[in-house]
């Protein structure tokens, strides 16, 4: 028992986190670039259905995540930007003592992060924009981080909050025209320690190429809905992850994931889905990687 | 006898008719030359930016030709200054500005900002209510239209104020 409590407690640790906590990285359900006016606000909630494995003792590993993000424009430069995210994790793998398949899983609240970004740049003309914006925040993990089931305490990684405090730094760029759009954002989550455990860093970014396919000409008014495709490309690379004090080799890894998508608009409604496959994956024998990732959301403009 | 209330009757209708028909001769409108309302979204933002301004009616907007036509409501003072802070406010900018108004409004006069894409542009002001440049930069500049007017007979005014190379 006591040597299942410690696999489990050291499996996953690694790319699970980065996949799940990337979510800012994604211009198809993120509202990087088009900030909401002054006094404006936006509600977003996507969902996000995550498949990863491992190798090691056969994981298999299921991630649903649910973040709620509320931006305030404070001026048409400045927006305040609030994600509160539920999380649910389960995995399962081979018990190498007893041969039986495990399952561990954990639901709950998880980490809350709230930022701001600044529009620093724009350049505007009558048909094209580009855009720059820098972000700053912080991580905080206001949820449950203490989830036990019968094995014990569940491992960091599968808790539903980090458990530790996060600085976010982040920059984007955007170019739109009016047929085309091309997004790219990048950003670092650099994780504090907590409980003896701090996660590897977080470094992602994500390159976005979309076109509008309805209508496919634009009519000289305004049409009231229109549908965009989009093509993503994510990448993702993990730090190293510390157990007291003791940096884990073997827990660090990058990944890139391309995403298809469809986005469908009418008027301040959006609505979007997009499936991510890895197509680039460099990961250590210890973490996970991902299979394939469901992601659909809507946003709406207040 | 008949006759003749019905014909006084038909005549008074007649003349109520061709006052409305005035009235919306009289309809003001104000173009906008406008950058980077570009997306779905943005005109939205826009649009619902510049409509919690009292004095507009409704808003045309085409992303295709970027121009924006506001029907602007007759009894509501119209605010030059009021504008420019929605517009700004909406995260976008505007080349040019036309106004034509109507009779019988009053106007209030401001500085408006016009942004431009191209380096060392020039402002040309022209109608026949003289706007004068502020201050004027390399891809920015503030225009100011001094005085507020109430137009009392059926004159009228036009300020045409356009960012050029």
């Amino acid at each position: 028992m006591k040597g299942q409590k410690i696999i489990a407690s050291i499996l996953v640790i690694g790319l699970l986190f980065t996949s799940i906590n990337s979510a800012k990285a994604d211009p198809i359900n993120s509202i990087n670039g088009f900030t909401p006016a002054k006094g404006q606000g936006i509600f977003a909630v996507q969902y996000r259905s995550l498949h990863l494995t491992s190798s090691v003792l056969n994981q298999d590993i299921g991630a649903t995540f649910v973040p709620t993000v509320l931006g305030y424009g404070i001026t048409e430069k400045l927006t305040a930007v609030g994600v509160v995210a539920w999380r649910a994790t389960e995995l399962q793998f081979d018990d190498p003592f007893s041969g039986d398949r495990i399952q561990r899983d954990g639901a709950g609240l998880g980490d809350t992060e709230i930022y701001f970004t600044y529009r620093f740049l724009t350049h505007d003309t009558a048909s094209s924009t580009q855009r720059w914006q820098a972000y700053l925040g912080l991580g905080v993990p206001a949820g449950r981080d203490a989830v036990s089931d019968r094995f014990g305490r569940l491992p960091a990684s599968l808790q539903p909050s980090g458990g530790v405090l996060y600085p976010i730094y982040g920059l984007s760029y955007k170019y739109s025209n009016l047929d085309y759009q091309f997004d790219f954002s990048t950003f670092y989550d650099q994780f504090t320690t907590e409980n003896d455990i701090s996660p590897g860093n977080l470094w992602a970014f994500n390159f976005a190429l979309a076109r509008r396919i309805w209508p496919w000409t634009l009519p000289e008014f305004e049409p009231d809905s229109q549908l965009t495709f989009m093509v993503e490309l994510v990448g993702s690379w993990t730090g190293n992850t510390e157990i007291l004090g003791v940096e884990q080799q073997d827990t660090n890894g990058f990944e890139t994931l391309i995403a298809p998508g469809l986005q469908f608009t009418h008027k301040n409604l959006v609505l979007d889905a997009s499936v991510q496959l890895p197509i680039i994956t460099n990961t250590q024998v210890g973490t996970s990687e991902t299979d394939i990732n469901l992601i659909s959301g809507f946003r709406i403009y207040l | 006898m008949l006759k003749l209330l019905l014909q006084k009757f038909l005549l008074i209708a007649l003349i109520i008719t061709a006052s409305c028909s005035s009235a919306l001769a009289s309809i003001k409108v104000i173009e906008l030359g406008l950058s980077g309302v570009v997306c779905n979204t943005c005109t939205y933002t826009f649009k619902k930016t510049l409509k919690r301004l009292k004095f507009i009616k409704s808003i045309q907007l085409s992303r295709t030709t970027g121009k924006a036509l506001l029907n602007l409501d007759n009894k509501e003072t119209f605010s030059l200054k009021e504008l420019n802070s929605a517009i700004l406010e909406s995260g976008f900018s505007t080349r040019y500005i036309k106004v034509t108004l109507g009779s019988r409004v009053t106007f209030l006069g401001g500085s408006y900002q016009l942004i431009s894409n191209n380096a060392n542009f020039r402002v040309k002001t022209g109608s026949n209510f003289m706007p004068r440049v502020k201050s004027l930069h390399k891809r920015s500049a503030q225009v100011e239209v001094t005085g507020n007017i109430n137009l009392a007979s059926d004159s009228s005014i036009e300020i045409d104020i356009e960012g050029i190379k």
